[in-house]
């Protein structure tokens, strides 16, 4: 693979790779943008059977992360961090803090935030070593949110608007669902999800623990073996895994009319977008809707009160349904119409930098 | 080589959670896994110990080196589930919620399922249970407690009478199901039960009846406790656990160990020994109860559990009882060798599986038509059942079976497919090319799983990408041209250059047939003639168009009209060209060779499928054809032929 021809690809003009053996630290950073401000980067911890895997990953991950925060408006830059390990057997106090150090040396370009894969000890052993880091306590305190319950409530509203797009209503009421995936993001979707009258939730997950906590919570919700979710037959079919991007065999069995997702995007081959648009699904990708977890981190950055981060969750409903309308005004995807408004949006910022 | 299934029990226990690691029958390592009170007290319920004892017992076997990956199936205690006949349960979501809200009361087992099923999801493979404590073989007589409002129910423990059982028929190379048996499990909780042909048709409830154990009280008398209820110092809580944990000799003595309570009654203290005698009074007053429940007709007595290691107890029961029958101690448990052996019965395929909440899993066999070849396949199909254990069109049946016959008509064919899944059947199993493609077709986007038994090859079932079917399955008939030939024409006839091809418009395997030949022929440079056949009365048209053509041979195919044809329709054929047959009926009804797959061993593979998946086991190749080859020979047929046989590699005649 030509590291720097994927770089171009995906316009990332960074790429860090760092290892700390005595801690089995090993990070990749891609810095994808920054005209809006410090990279904000979303930190995953996967098991990659290679590194090439993890870089591609990355980059994707910064790349999709910069039209998510420029659709949302906010001033963070897109970046990412992917950390290499089994999450349940790499961290520990030294590790994190290693990494904290690490983060240090971008001296502010990039912030470190807790998310699905950082909890909140987690980022209490970064902070000991930088001040680059967003999720405090009292963020959750303050707006009653975690980043995994802000995200979900994000993705609701997208979904909304895209429920008012397929189906002409204006809740999720009576509609059915699959959530693959009920790892934090997929299990505050459940929660969101059933808070609306009569709707039936499907779940998997290749861990039984995490469906069990659903089930012992919500003991109606629908559970079928990981390889059976795809055949479902339901409403909205929602992704919430990180590790696979969707087969071509995958999207052939789904039977939904409505697609997305907690990763940024779920598609990344033509030949599954072709399946996709042949069987008339409306593909949402995730970084149009999945930004929750930015608006609360930039209420703590910027400050900002929480009817600001309740008013700017909404805003995801009014840019999804925009940004249908685009596509179909404009005989596109989605996923082009987002891609376009973004870029438009960046521009129009970068030229107004130049002005200083 | 006798197959080794890698077998993981789960036993979990109030304190402590038992695993043992199995390779078929031996342990290759077992593990106490013991929980101190401060561990367990932060949790407010047993269900909440889930995810504590569920890593205790993976770190446990990941530090002892074991890799979960290997593992066939996880086996787990049962719990206070709702009643369930006695046998080996595949555990799924109907009986995890029962688990959960603890049907019929809290107990650590009802963790076993639960963590047998979580394992085993992570690695698809099946979960099991064997014979929980809710097991419920009563008979009606039984269920009468002498109150209307208070129907009796069975809760006992099933696990180690069963297995004890089980052993002792062994023993004594007796059947199990043919004795008629008083268990006694004596532990903490004791419970007596009268197993009558391999059910427990009366028994003791383990935590409310009864002899008083080491720490419940059993049966008491009724009023004292009623007015205890009502004296205002008691809430029901503490009452019960007055009862239920604080009952027995602990409320004697403040312990609940019997080997306390013996070394103090060896020490001379008498009031131990009235109390320590009188439990053992109790229940040998049990057993005699649990003799009339059998008539009288007991072959034998077993006394098993913990406490039977104590010959001073197990002497004073003795002494009361064995005028009943002959009595053999069993001491202590064999619950982890029990729980992997009810798995081991349902992997190799000895004992199926049943499915909780589910009272008799429903299968369909859909066929094209009354065709002998189908009547033959239903018939091994339903022999191959038979030997896995499955009963039915009996009364005591633990299978119930749809037949639906197409009668060679589409129309009928779709209203039996709605019929079935009407039944809701938990998998259909169709017959023949024919009906499998409608079948395919028409339950497509259905959860049903569809068997085709006997298909001609998976191009039969045109438009379907099996990638894509995770729950279509068949066995597949259909041998490659190229073998046939070479097999049997080209060794016995190398000289042949014209041959005649029946096979019939409209029916997709035969065309996918006559296509396959064609294009070998073509290859080897011998001239195809082919000829339609839509009814028996073509075939004379063929005879006379084969004559004309002056074909060397003649294939008959495996289209509707030859598998159906009798010897006399085929006369004209058969009698005249030497006839390579697809199917080996053909050969049987005057064809002169075929080299073919076993018809039974097709029908077979296709009901190892249905009992795989009735089992919850994984099925990893969904598409298998026999891997033996036959080649048959009419020995009549033959003697019209100047072909020398011995020239063919083990040829099975016929006549």
């Amino acid at each position: 693979m030509d590291i720097f021809q994927l770089m171009r690809q995906t316009n990332n003009y960074e790429l860090t790779f760092y290892e700390e053996p005595s801690v089995s630290l090993r990070a990749i950073i891609a810095i994808n943008n920054t005209v809006l401000g410090p990279v904000l980067a979303s930190t995953k911890i996967f098991n990659f059977n290679n590194f090439e895997k993890a870089a591609n990953a990355a980059l994707s991950m910064a790349y999709y992360n910069t039209f998510r925060s420029a659709l949302l408006k906010t001033q963070f830059g897109g970046g990412s961090i992917i950390l290499c390990g089994d999450p349940k057997k790499v961290k520990n106090e030294f590790y994190l803090r290693a990494l904290g150090i690490y983060i240090n040396k971008f001296a502010g370009k990039i912030f470190i935030a807790r998310g699905s894969d950082l909890t909140e000890e987690d980022i209490h052993y970064i902070w000991r070593e930088t001040d680059y880091v967003l999720g405090a306590d009292e963020l959750y305190l303050k707006h009653a949110l975690s980043p995994a319950q802000a995200t979900a409530k994000g993705m609701i509203y997208g979904l909304k608007a895209a429920v008012k797009d397929q189906f002409s209503k204006d809740d999720l009421s009576g509609l059915t669902f699959v959530v693959q995936g009920v790892d934090n993001i997929g299990y505050h979707i459940i929660e969101e999800l059933l808070k609306f009258d009569n709707v039936n939730v499907i779940i998997t997950d290749r861990i039984y623990d995490k469906i069990k906590e659903i089930q012992d919570r919500v003991p109606d919700v629908k559970v079928v073996r990981p390889g059976e979710i795809f055949k479902q037959k339901c409403d909205i079919f929602i992704s919430s895994t990180f590790d696979n991007n969707l087969t071509p065999e995958q999207a052939e069995q789904l039977n939904t009319k409505i697609l997305t997702s907690s990763v940024n995007n779920l598609i990344d081959d033509p030949q599954t977008q072709k399946i996709i648009a042949e069987k008339n699904i409306l593909h949402v990708p995730g970084y149009v809707i999945n930004g929750g977890e930015i608006i609360l981190f930039e209420s703590e950055f910027y400050g900002s009160e929480p009817d600001s981060v309740e008013q700017k969750l909404f805003e995801i409903y009014n840019i999804t349904l925009s940004l249908l309308k685009t596509a179909k005004e404009q005989n596109i995807s989605v996923n082009q119409a987002a891609i376009n408004t973004a870029k438009q949006y960046l521009e129009n910022i970068s030229a107004i930098k130049k002005l200083r | 080589m006798k197959k080794k299934f890698n077998i993981l029990a789960i036993n979990p226990g109030s304190t402590s959670t038992k695993i043992a690691w199995f390779e078929n029958e031996k342990k290759i390592f077992e593990k106490n896994i013991h929980h101190s009170a401060k561990s367990l007290e932060k949790f407010n319920t047993i269900w909440e110990q889930y995810s504590f004892r569920k890593n205790e017992v993976v770190r446990t076997l990941e530090e002892a080196g074991f890799d979960l990956s290997k593992l066939d199936a996880v086996v787990g205690r049962g719990g206070l589930i709702r009643p369930i006949p006695s046998g080996v349960y595949v555990v799924d979501e109907q009986m995890i919620h029962d688990a959960r809200i603890a049907y019929q009361g809290q107990h650590a087992s009802n963790l076993g399922c639960v963590i047998a099923y979580s394992i085993a999801w992570e690695y698809n493979i099946p979960a099991y249970i064997v014979d929980p404590p809710a097991v419920d073989d009563f008979e009606p007589l039984a269920r009468i407690s002498g109150h209307a409002k208070i129907p009796r129910t069975s809760l006992f423990h099933a696990l180690n009478i069963f297995a004890t059982a089980r052993k002792f028929a062994s023993d004594h190379k007796k059947r199990f199901e043919d004795l008629n048996l008083i268990v006694a499990h004596l532990g903490g909780g004791i419970t007596v039960a009268a197993l009558k042909n391999g059910k427990a048709i009366n028994v003791n409830n383990g935590i409310e009846e009864g002899p008083f154990t080491p720490e419940r009280s059993g049966n008491l008398p009724i009023l004292k406790i009623i007015d205890l209820a009502f004296s205002g110092q008691y809430t029901k809580d503490q009452l019960k656990k007055m009862f239920v944990g604080k009952g027995g000799l602990v409320s004697y003595f403040g312990t609940n160990s019997a080997l306390e309570v013996e070394n103090m009654v060896k020490a001379g203290a008498e009031r131990y020994k009235l109390v320590y005698e009188a439990m053992a009074y109790q229940i040998a007053e049990e057993i005699g109860a649990r003799s009339t429940n059998l008539k009288g007709k007991v072959d034998a007595i077993i006394i098993t559990g913990g406490l039977a290691h104590s010959q001073m107890f197990t002497d004073w029961i003795k002494e009361r009882v064995e005028h009943i029958a002959p009595v053999y101690i069993y001491p202590g448990a064999q619950e982890m060798e029990a729980l992997a052996a009810g798995a081991l019965r349902v992997l190799r395929g000895q004992e199926p599986a049943k499915r909780y909440g589910v009272k008799t899993p429903k299968i369909g066999i859909l066929y094209w038509d009354n065709i002998e070849a189908y009547v033959k396949a239903i018939n091994y199909i339903e022999d191959y059942f038979r030997t896995h254990g499955y009963i039915f069109r009996k009364e005591n049946s633990n299978l119930e079976i749809f037949y639906a016959n197409c009668e060679a008509d589409e129309t009928k064919a779709r209203q039996n497919l709605e019929n079935l899944i009407s039944k809701n059947v938990d998998l259909i199993i169709v017959i023949g090319s024919t009906a499998s493609s409608l079948a395919a077709q028409y339950l497509k986007n259905s959860d049903i799983p569809l068997i085709f038994a006997g298909l001609y090859s998976k191009d039969v079932l045109s438009g379907i990408d099996w990638s894509k079917e995770p729950k279509f399955y068949a066995s597949v008939y259909g041998l490659p041209v190229d073998l046939q030939f070479e097999k049997t024409i080209l060794k016995l006839d190398p000289q042949i250059k014209r041959i005649g091809v029946t096979y019939k418009i409209g029916e997709l395997q035969s065309n996918i047939e006559h296509d396959r030949i064609r294009e070998y022929c073509s290859q080897k440079g011998i001239k195809c003639l082919s000829f339609d056949v839509q009814t028996h009365d073509d075939l004379q048209e063929a005879a006379k168009f084969f004559e004309a053509e002056d074909v060397d041979w003649v294939y008959l195919g495996s289209d509707t009209i030859i598998a159906t044809a009798t010897t006399k329709q085929l006369e004209t054929i058969t009698k005249h060209f030497p006839t390579l047959c697809a199917l080996q009926d053909t050969v049987h009804h005057g064809g002169l060779v075929a080299y073919h797959v076993s018809w039974q061993e097709v029908a077979e593979l296709a009901a190892n499928f249905a009992v795989k998946i009735l089992n919850g086991l994984e099925i990893k190749t969904h598409i298998l054809s026999p891997q033996n080859h036959y080649i048959t020979a009419n020995q009549n047929t033959a003697k019209l032929f100047n072909f020398d046989f011995s020239k063919l590699e083990n040829v099975n005649f016929v006549s």
